[in-house]
């Protein structure tokens, strides 16, 4: 044996070991027919900067997802299998606080490598794909931390622009164009020459050359999803007529084997150059040899899958094949590791798939006991400082409130933890509508929301932030879903229908019983909407039954013209029919905006800088109709927040026991509907 | 200093630097057959070349396989033109030819354009109804939903629970995940169809794997709660959460 080839494996094996690749070079010698080798190909998909195994939000480690964790399976296939090939499928560098961090609050310096691409560089990747959400932060991004000089308009000519540290593996993505040149956004595919261990057809070990091919692909519908960035510079090409034009080339300059990297999932409905999800009809072009594929947040191979996708004629979900090509789909946020395993034999001209000993598997970060695998250390250790200035930035106060912002009285009329996330929205809508939507800008602009947190899993299911700074992880308390913002183009009438259904909250009280009666109903307290604006004004008539409740509906003073139209800032649920309410089903929508409320509350706080009760949280739009009740009238709140109520200016509320006896931590209270 | 290069061709020397910067920079791939390619023929790549692509050419291309008689040309070219925003008169004159010779997305797109109308052109219900009811009769998946939003909303007729679940019925099985929420809602509520959460439960989690971003946030609430007849279950609940912030990132495009 040549001792410096086995040197060459042998570091090789070690710094596989180590997470480090294999080195790549160009070995040209024939390779005499006969000469067998295996190659593993590797796949993570959908990373979404989840590099740490936690959660920026909880502030807290989460076993159940990152990157050190993945890690640790692609060091263990690599002890597995002599030669393994590492790529990715993309969705890689969004989708988290970190990456939020290193896009738009502490842009990444030009000399810098994104935190993502720095562990993937040092595990040894040697090729990628591009995902959607590789878009969502805009083109100039993307140029710049993929180490690539768009030739887009909007961006300077490529010769002027600065070359920025990139991945140090190539990006391939063969069907988006720049509409300025007609040409590739990114190298449309890869050859890349894999040094393996190989053995001649004496047996011998030795060490010889395979070329493999790397196109990609990206959802189509990027087009609409970040049309804002992308609208007027990029065009998608069909997924199929881009793999039929290049996958001729890459063989023609001696690809032994083609693998597609394909960010969708599969769909066998009729062909269309525009479809989300075209890995179906990517598996029947010509040359494929196998598909890594993603963007659908799934597990393939999985015999046990139900999802629809994997159950189409021609996809063998046990043995991971998608008409007869191998292919497999990692999950998401790296709680999994694609695997396909080729025998591979020289023929004296290329290498020939032994298909047969094909092996696909998409290999878990969970263990069978439902433990998880060990990290790998140095991927935490390559992105500390990253990683605490995430968590510094989550944490820097954004403003700072004069009252404890609660939930605890929002059934009852308090708009504390309310009315802040109506101002932002309203502003952000009324703003949106002025500068792009001239021919609403004579419409109100109002804005409604809930109490998201009220009580339904017991006496912590509430919001309350204290008084004092407020921070970024605050945001998911005062607003729990991660929505965007939407607004609707609403009738006066269409505004009375909304409330009677959020109204649905309460329960019908007949004022005459004198048996106690629970105020509040099963009809879920996300979907109380309310406004709570000095400019609308209503009551809601409990003893009323559902449909009737609303009364005295004023806006500005005057009863409410049932034709008037009005812009109605709200979320992306509600406005798209979540919960049912009528009129509301994605028709009246006037704009999706791609902010978060979260986002735009965050915002409005840095701009108006101290939250105060006075003005961002005392305005009532509605109150009960006053009603003698001859029994009490009671609900459920957390014990001992009765200051709270008083502070918000309710009267007429009383604890009446500590706990209430649902073993929920909850208190009962009572309310005097007659004050 | 002494160079490398002296003695070079400085031409071909800067040609070298050249073609060494591009390589290194990872600069816009330059493919030299490109700038000559063939256009396709397919009218639908073709229309994504002329919209999207911007490509005076594949414009040109589409409205000679259009005068050719092509149902499907005549439509993409009809597209392509209503989308640019300058011909959109004559855009709308090609997908109603379209229409007429029977290209049943012709009359689902015409539905489109006279619902959202355009800069210059109000929009128009009563257009708009006539052109989906064509289509959806005609087996149109995208029409029968906006069918169903009509007959919810009674835009152009008066309003029926039953018949607008009817249509969501026909879309839903179309596999459009807007119907399918939207005919999950129905079932929940009981609107226009018998209440029935586990009917309810099947739909929502279909639009969700489609990643329907409204779907997937009721599964989470649903899984938070106990609703729907689904146990409460935290980690579902926070999986579905997490999920939701995702597909809002890319959601479910609407027909």
């Amino acid at each position: 044996m040549n001792p410096s080839r086995f040197d060459l494996t042998t570091s090789c094996l070690i710094a596989s070991l180590l997470l480090a690749g294999c080195g790549s070079s160009d070995n040209t010698a024939a390779v005499p027919a006969g000469t067998r080798t295996t190659l593993a190909l590797l796949e993570t998909t959908d990373l979404h900067t989840n590099v740490m195994s936690y959660d920026y939000f909880k502030l807290a480690e989460d076993k159940a997802l990152g990157f050190e964790r993945t890690a640790t399976l692609i060091a263990q296939a690599r002890q597995e299998f002599p030669n393994t090939l590492l790529l990715d499928n993309g969705d890689t560098i969004q989708g988290t606080a970190l990456s939020d961090y290193q896009a738009t609050i502490n842009p990444l310096a030009c000399d810098q490598t994104l935190a993502m691409y720095k562990v993937m560089n040092a595990a040894g990747y040697e090729g990628g794909g591009i995902g959607n959400h590789e878009f969502n932060y805009g083109l100039p991004f993307l140029s710049q931390v993929t180490g690539n000089r768009f030739d887009v308009s909007g961006m300077a000519e490529p010769a002027a622009q600065p070359t920025c540290k990139g991945p140090s593996f190539p990006l391939v993505l063969a069907n988006v164009n720049s509409v300025k040149s007609a040409q590739p956004l990114f190298q449309p595919y890869s050859i890349i020459s894999k040094t393996v261990t190989a053995t001649d057809p004496d047996g011998k070990p030795v060490s010889s050359t395979v070329k493999i091919g790397i196109i990609g692909f990206t959802p189509p519908a990027i087009m609409s999803w970040d049309k804002r960035w992308l609208d007027g510079k990029v065009y998608t090409v069909g997924v199929k007529e881009a793999a039929e034009k290049y996958i001729p080339e890459m063989r023609a300059k001696g690809a032994d084997l083609v693998v597609v990297i394909s960010h969708g999932g599969l769909d066998d409905s009729a062909y269309s150059p525009t479809m989300e999800n075209g890995s179906y009809h990517l598996s029947r072009v010509a040359g494929v040899d196998a598909m890594l594929i993603g963007h659908s947040h799934q597990i393939f191979p999985n015999a046990t899958s139900t999802v629809a996708q994997f159950n189409l004629p021609g996809v063998d979900k046990t043995a991971g094949t998608v008409n007869g090509v191998p292919t497999v789909m990692a999950n998401y946020w790296g709680k999994h590791l694609g695997v396909i395993k080729f025998d591979l034999t020289h023929d004296g001209k290329s290498w020939v798939i032994d298909k047969s000993k094909t092996v696909v598997q998409a290999r878990s970060a969970q263990n069978a006991d439902k433990t998880y695998v060990a990290i790998a250390p140095a991927i935490a250790a390559a992105i500390a400082s990253e990683h605490q200035a995430t968590i510094a930035y989550v944490k820097t106060p954004v403003g700072s409130t004069d009252f404890e912002m609660s939930s605890y009285f929002a059934d009852v009329g308090d708009p504390g933890a309310i009315e802040l996330v109506n101002q932002a929205q309203a502003d952000y809508a009324a703003k949106y509508v002025a500068a792009n939507l001239p021919q609403y800008a004579s419409l109100p602009v109002l804005s409604v929301s809930a109490p998201f947190k009220s009580g339904f899993a017991g006496g912590s299911d509430y919001t309350d932030v204290a008084q004092g700074n407020m921070a970024i992880n605050n945001a998911a308390d005062l607003y729990l879903y991660p929505n965007t913002v939407y607004a609707v183009k609403v009738s006066g009438a269409d505004i009375r229908n909304w409330l009677e259904t959020a109204a649905k909250r309460f329960n019908q009280i007949n004022p005459a019983l004198t048996t106690q009666q629970e105020l509040i109903g099963s009809f879920p307290g996300y979907n109380f909407d309310m406004f709570t604006s000095p400019d609308i004004r209503y009551e809601i008539d409990v003893t009323q039954p559902v449909g009737s409740r609303i009364v005295n509906l004023k806006y500005k003073g005057a009863s409410i013209d049932p034709a008037k139209e009005f812009i109605v800032a709200t979320n992306n649920y509600r406005a798209s029919g979540g919960g049912s309410f009528p009129g509301l089903d994605g028709s009246k929508t006037i704009y999706a905006s791609p902010d978060t409320n979260r986002d735009v509350l965050i915002q409005y706080i840095k701009t108006i800088k101290t939250v105060t009760r006075a003005a961002n949280g005392s305005d009532r739009s509605w109150q009960f109709t006053k009603v003698t009740t001859a029994g009490p009238v009671v609900f459920h709140s957390a014990p001992g927040k009765l200051p709270l109520a008083q502070a918000a200016g309710l009267a007429g509320i009383t604890q009446l026991q500590a706990d209430d006896g649902t073993g929920k931590s909850l208190a009962l209270y009572a309310i005097d509907l007659s004050r | 200093m002494p160079s490398i290069f002296q003695g070079k061709d400085p031409a071909r020397l800067g040609a070298a630097l050249l073609a060494a910067t591009l390589a290194l920079a990872g600069i816009a791939w330059a493919s030299r057959s490109a700038p000559t390619d063939k256009l396709p023929d397919e009218p639908l790549q073709l229309l994504v070349l002329a919209s999207a692509g911007h490509q005076d050419k594949a414009l040109a291309r589409l409205k000679a396989l259009a005068e050719g008689g092509s149902p499907v040309a005549r439509r993409a070219l009809g597209q392509a033109l209503v989308a640019r925003g300058t011909q959109v008169q004559e855009g709308l004159d090609w997908l109603r030819q379209a229409a007429d010779g029977g290209d049943v997305e012709a009359d689902f797109q015409l539905g489109k354009f006279y619902q959202s109308g355009s800069p210059g052109a109000p929009s128009d219900a009563a257009q708009a109804l006539r052109h989906f009811t064509a289509a959806a009769h005609a087996g149109h998946v995208g029409a029968a939903y906006y069918l169903g939003i009509a007959w919810r909303n009674g835009y152009g007729m008066r309003a029926d629970a039953g018949e607008a679940a009817r249509w969501f019925q026909v879309s839903a099985a179309g596999g459009v995940p807007a119907a399918q929420f939207m005919l999950a809602n129905a079932y929940r509520e009981g609107d226009g169809v018998a209440r029935n959460d586990a009917e309810a439960v099947r739909l929502y989690a279909e639009a969700a794997e489609r990643e329907h971003p409204e779907a997937v946030q009721t599964l989470a609430m649903a899984y938070t709660n106990g609703e729907l007849g689904l146990p409460k279950d935290p980690e579902q609940a926070r999986h579905y959460l997490m999920e939701t912030a995702h597909a809002l990132k890319h959601p479910a495009l609407k027909p």
